[in-house]
């Protein structure tokens, strides 16, 4: 007589544990290589149902401000872990900074992500809010810049200040970028 | 289930059979027309895991 196996047939995705698990990623960089491991971890923290806010501050205001977030740039100027494609040749860092260097860089950049079907910013950042992300930016970068709601991305939820968002993540992970 | 949850489904095993790997959140929107909303609202809180678990696909492996 075969034992009687009780085991369940589906698998437990863990959705009825309200673990309550949440993660603020503070993006605080405008460069368009930094752009990049704060939405890839929302979206993936998203994935797996984690409760996901990401707060803009300083640089990274451009992620958001809808006039600069079609063009975030890239420079080798203060990298050197930047790599030529042909060898494995850093950049040297005198070249670095000479004209065309950073619109080549950017350009390099933008190919090798497009390549590996990562979306633009502004179109990843469509995706973490219709995945559920909470977008958030700071009371003080808005200031510096002069900037108010209209300047930003409609699906920003508020501008709100350091003691807000220290409210909001009561009991969350923080990542900061 | 209801038929745009298994036409997802579908989606995912043709897919999968063109492309030797499960369709990404991402590539179910872009290929498969199901935008990323409706995905959670279809499988809450993990959609990725459970349609290709349900599609009995691998889990994807892509950042997006």
């Amino acid at each position: 007589m075969p034992a009687k196996n009780n085991a369940p047939i589906v698998p437990n995705f863990g959705d009825d544990e309200e673990t309550g698990r949440k993660l603020a990623i503070i993006c605080s960089k405008g460069n368009l290589d930094m752009a990049y491991p704060g939405l890839i971890l929302a979206n993936a923290a998203l994935g797996e149902g984690v409760e996901t806010h990401i707060f803009f501050t300083f640089w990274g205001f451009d992620m958001i401000a809808k006039k600069r977030m079609n063009d975030l740039k890239f420079s080798p100027t203060g990298n050197t872990a930047m790599h030529m494609p042909i060898g494995d040749v850093r950049v040297p860092q005198a070249l670095a900074p000479m004209p065309g260097m950073q619109a080549v860089a950017t350009k390099m950049l933008k190919k090798q992500i497009a390549d590996l079907g990562v979306p633009e910013i502004p179109d990843f950042l469509d995706q973490i809010v219709g995945a559920g992300g909470h977008l958030w930016a700071c009371r003080m970068s808005a200031d510096m810049n002069k900037y108010t709601e209209t300047d930003l991305r409609d699906d920003v939820e508020g501008i709100i200040s350091a003691s807000d968002f220290i409210e909001k993540t009561e009991g969350a992970q923080l990542l900061f970028i | 289930m209801t038929d745009e949850h298994w036409s997802l489904i579908r989606f995912l095993r043709e897919d999968f059979k063109e492309k030797g790997e499960t369709a990404t959140t991402r590539r179910v929107q872009a290929a498969g027309g199901v935008p990323t909303k409706r995905q959670f609202e279809l499988f809450p809180k993990k959609p990725a895991k459970k349609m290709a678990y349900i599609a009995g696909l691998p889990k994807p492996h892509g950042c997006v």
